[in-house]
């Protein structure tokens, strides 16, 4: 019998010889569920009352919390005592087998349908169980132990006999650590992209607001005094463009050109209804979530679109729709509405189109810097995916 | 009688139609029910007051009467003072007794009971009360294969209900008037929240009817009359009768089963008969007391109802209509209702109805209406959005409209959005107002208060501005505004994300060199 080692494809040269098959209860110290009985919830507790909805794939979500008393927590916690960087992973419910670490310092309680598994800090590590369990390796095994249709669930039974093979503890540790920086990456990454849309808001307020100004690139002529753009000038909507309204897009084939809806593409078609640049906006149900399209396109019968327009670059138009407050100008209170009527009438501030120019290409700057981001993101994502799939076996 | 005494006798009202559940359905049993409760209420009525008449007689118990004598002179002082009579053996009590009766063979009451309803209308004929009485049990169809498919069936359901009532004490010499009056109301309520909708017509739930009486009662503790042109079941006149004495009631219902259900509520609250006048017609094509004003006018008419409009020439010349210039469309009647009920409004009344809506911003027809009421004639005095989903069977969002023909705060008009979500509570899949919303809204239309985010007192010529739109978001601003964003600081911690990204980039960088593979970053 030929001898044949395990061992992952993507290893670090300095360590050797064969990982060992060991079950999960064999590398953990505890592995244990959250409280079967419900305690009662209290807005303004004392304790976080963690529940499976907490619980993202890799990221604990406290934006929406529920409280409990100190003394139901105590019950709860004399049991169940999850601490810091303790891996928990949804057990029961729709989200069965999302998976994060535990970022709190203090102590919670937690809902059965959530478990905490927590290494035997001897033989491994939270951390590098917890990337062992997204590998395609851990996925198998959560997948395997899943039972129930409508609701899902994964017995404490089944996740304690989890079979993984694994290194010895120091080579988990680095194999940890270099996956963690990569969950570091995407976490910046994720926040520079928050950072930058708050950005792009501001300076569209201050913008607007006209509280920041831009300056003609060239010097002022003679005779005049300030090198400065001249005011903005207050028109109807109805005075710089035209809207049109979409129509139904059923009696096409198929084609390149899409169909959009207040939502965004739906299908794509073989005519068009408008080419050009063009911002949409709905007409029915989400009226206040503008889109800019180039080229040629048809829109629905829900979805506006705007053409012919005088003095104004498209693009601005893009920017000046995402600041109007369209809800105000809902004229029903169900589904909201539009007329053509009521965004015709609206009055709104234009500056002039140099410095339209300007204000749309500075934020359009801003919007690929965004799209950047959002790009390396799914890079990224990806690049840890390829690792997951090498450094494991 | 406590809340819950009254609680407990809803509770056992309703039991009854858990009796029935699954062998009528809701839809047919309602009639036989609130007809049934009616009877008994009609006979324990006659039973005290005949008792009252012969205290101090030989025979003071009623149902032992045997002298013809005195039977006449309590018919005669009954249909005086009750405005009808029923003899001892019509009682509700002597018929149960007859059903429940399995020595006799004949058992059956079903011909009995008929006999008794129409002897209680009957009684009435060619008396003062004929009117409020006439084809008020007509829903009562004992023959109707829908309780059942033969006599022997029938039988057995109506002693069922009948037996069922029997054991539950109404408790009519003890408890104030009201207390069974509301627990019909309760009924019919619970009744509508289990129907369809049908029409566009849909029971005013209690909050509602409360906000629309307060309104219609500010500044005033008696009122001369009151006037529903789409009373239904008569809740709404019944609410403001809450809120202010009320001398007379007038009202119109086409439905004929809710406008029996009417009369009966009328007299199931002790009002006098002669003291409602409650129409069965068409309220736009048949108006029934066109040549009255009242000082109170409440409605809650069918939401854009279709009606005959410039179909019917009659229509143009109608001086309920046609000073206003146009004629509501003929697919929704709202205006219609409106403006009938401007033209029944005394000059010192003040008037309050729901309606969809689109009342407050549609075009055309109903643009020229609402502009003249408002610039011509300034008679709308408040615009009151209500939370969607609030009634039973649709979620359509409803307004109230306030008008008054003499405005004291004349330059201006009240606008209050009750929509909020913090103005509610959710209640399965329906909302409802909370007694301090119906508060709210109140106070602030008397005081005329503006409210941050909540109300708004709109100058004329602001309304004017707006085309005589009046859609509540143009005047009341709820919308948060948004925080400024201080970009100074995001610049900072992009720059410091950028840092960190750096340091990463490195780590991971090392690792991968490490690795042998490609650095990716």
């Amino acid at each position: 019998m030929s001898e044949k080692l395990v061992i992952p494809e993507l290893r670090f040269v300095e360590f050797e010889g064969d990982w060992q098959y060991k079950q999960l209860d064999s590398f953990t110290e505890k592995i244990q569920d959250g409280t079967h009985f419900s305690p009662e919830l209290i807005p303004n507790g004392t304790r976080k009352y963690i529940t499976s909805k907490n619980i993202r794939n890799g990221i604990l979500d406290l934006s929406e919390l529920d409280y409990i008393s100190q003394e139901a927590h105590e019950k709860i916690y004399s049991r169940c005592n999850v601490k810091y960087s303790d891996v928990l992973l949804t057990k029961d419910g729709a989200g069965t087998g999302n998976l994060c670490i535990n970022y709190l310092k203090e102590e919670f309680s937690l809902l059965s349908s959530v478990a905490f598994i927590r290494a035997n800090d001897k033989v491994s590590t939270n951390f590098f169980i917890y990337q062992l369990l997204l590998s395609p390796e851990g996925q198998k095994e959560i997948l395997r132990s899943i039972a129930g249709q409508a609701i899902t669930r994964i017995t404490l039974t089944k996740l304690r006999n989890f079979n993984f093979c694994i290194p010895k503890l120091p080579e988990q540790q680095k194999i940890a650590s270099f996956l963690t920086s990569i969950d570091e990456r995407i976490r910046l990454l994720r926040d520079k992209k928050a950072q930058l849309q708050q950005y792009k808001k501001g300076i569209m307020q201050q913008l607007f607001s006209q509280e920041l100004r831009f300056k003609p690139d060239h010097p002022a002529s003679e005779g005049k005094k300030e090198n400065n753009y001249p005011d903005w000038e207050e028109k109807r909507l109805g005075e710089i463009l035209k809207v049109g309204s979409g129509k139904d897009y059923k009696h096409l084939n198929e084609g390149e050109i899409p169909v959009l809806g207040t939502g965004g593409v739906m299908i794509y078609v073989n005519d068009f209804l408008y080419e050009g640049e063009s911002v949409c906006i709905g007409r029915k149900g989400t009226i206040d979530h503008p889109m800019f399209i180039s080229g040629k396109f048809w829109t629905v019968d829900t979805l506006f679109y705007t053409h012919s327009f005088n003095q104004v670059i498209p693009y601005f138009v893009y920017l000046l729709f995402q600041m109007i407050n369209w809800k105000k100008h809902n004229e029903a209170s169900g589904v909201p509405s539009l007329s053509k009527a009521t965004i015709e009438k609206l009055t709104v501030l234009i500056p002039c189109q140099a410095e339209q120019q300007k204000i749309a290409s500075f934020l359009s700057a801003i919007d690929d810097a965004i799209s950047h981001v959002t790009d390396q993101i799914t890079q990224t994502e990806h690049f840890k995916k390829g690792l997951l799939q090498k450094m494991f076996v | 009688m406590s809340e819950d005494q009254k609680r407990q006798l809803e509770s056992q009202l309703w039991g009854i139609a858990n009796l029935l559940r699954g062998k009528i359905s809701a839809d047919d049993y309602r009639d036989y029910i609130l007809g049934f409760i009616f009877y008994k209420y009609l006979s324990e009525k006659q039973h005290l007051y005949a008792n009252q008449l012969l205290e101090g007689e030989e025979e003071t118990e009623y149902t032992k009467v045997k002298d013809e004598e005195t039977l006449k002179a309590i018919r005669e002082e009954s249909i005086i003072k009750l405005g009808y009579y029923l003899q001892p053996a019509e009682l509700f009590s002597a018929l149960v007794a007859r059903g429940q009766d399995k020595s006799n063979e004949d058992n059956y009451i079903l011909e009995d009971l008929q006999a008794i309803l129409n002897h209680i209308e009957q009684s009435t004929m060619g008396e003062e009360s004929e009117e409020e009485f006439t084809g008020l049990f007509e829903d009562l169809d004992l023959s109707s294969t829908k309780i059942g498919r033969t006599v022997g069936a029938r039988n057995d359901v109506i002693v069922e209900i009948l037996n069922f009532l029997n054991g539950i004490d109404f408790k009519l010499g003890e408890v104030e008037s009201d207390v069974l009056g509301d627990v019909y109301e309760y009924m019919i309520a619970r009744f509508a929240a289990g129907a369809g909708k049908k029409a566009g017509e849909f029971y005013t739930p209690q909050q509602v009817s409360k906000i629309l009486a307060k309104i219609v009662t500010t500044d005033k503790s008696k009122l001369k009359s009151a006037y529903d042109p789409t009373c239904g079941s008569g809740s709404l006149l019944l609410r403001v009768a809450k809120e202010a004495e009320v001398s007379e009631f007038y009202g119109q219902e086409l439905n004929r089963t809710t406008y029996n259900l009417a009369r009966m509520n009328m007299i199931l609250h002790d009002v006098h008969y002669r003291r409602f006048d409650i129409q069965q017609e068409d309220t736009l094509e048949h108006p029934q007391h066109l040549d009255k004003r009242f000082e109170a006018v409440v409605a809650n008419p069918p939401f854009s109802a279709h009606w005959k409009g410039n179909k019917n020439p009659l229509n143009d010349s109608d001086e309920r209509f046609s000073q206003y210039g146009r004629l509501a469309p003929n697919t929704k009647a709202d205006y219609a209702f409106l403006t009938h009920m401007l033209h029944h409004l005394s000059d010192n009344g003040i008037m309050a109805s729901v309606f969809p809506h689109g009342v407050l911003f549609r075009g055309a027809a109903e643009g020229v209406i609402r502009e003249y009421i408002i610039k011509e004639k300034n008679w709308l005095d408040a615009v009151i959005g209500l939370p969607a989903n609030i009634f039973y069977g649709t979620s359509i969002p409803t307004c109230i409209l306030v008008l008054k023909k003499c405005r004291k705060a004349d330059d201006n008009i009240v606008f209050i959005d009750a929509s909020g979500n913090e103005h509610f509570k959710k209640e399965g899949n329906q909302n409802a107002l909370r007694e301090e919303d119906v508060e709210l809204i109140v106070e602030t239309y008397r005081k005329r208060e503006g409210l941050d985010k909540y109300s708004y007192i709109a100058k004329l010529e602001e309304v004017a501005e707006n085309d005589y739109n009046l859609n509540i978001p143009r005047y009341v601003d709820t919308f948060e505004e948004e925080e400024p964003v201080d970009i100074k600081a995001v610049a900072e911690n992009l720059k410091t994300i950028d840092d960190k990204l750096q340091e990463t980039n490195q780590t991971i960088a090392q690792y991968c060199k490490e690795l042998g593979i490609e650095t990716p970053f």
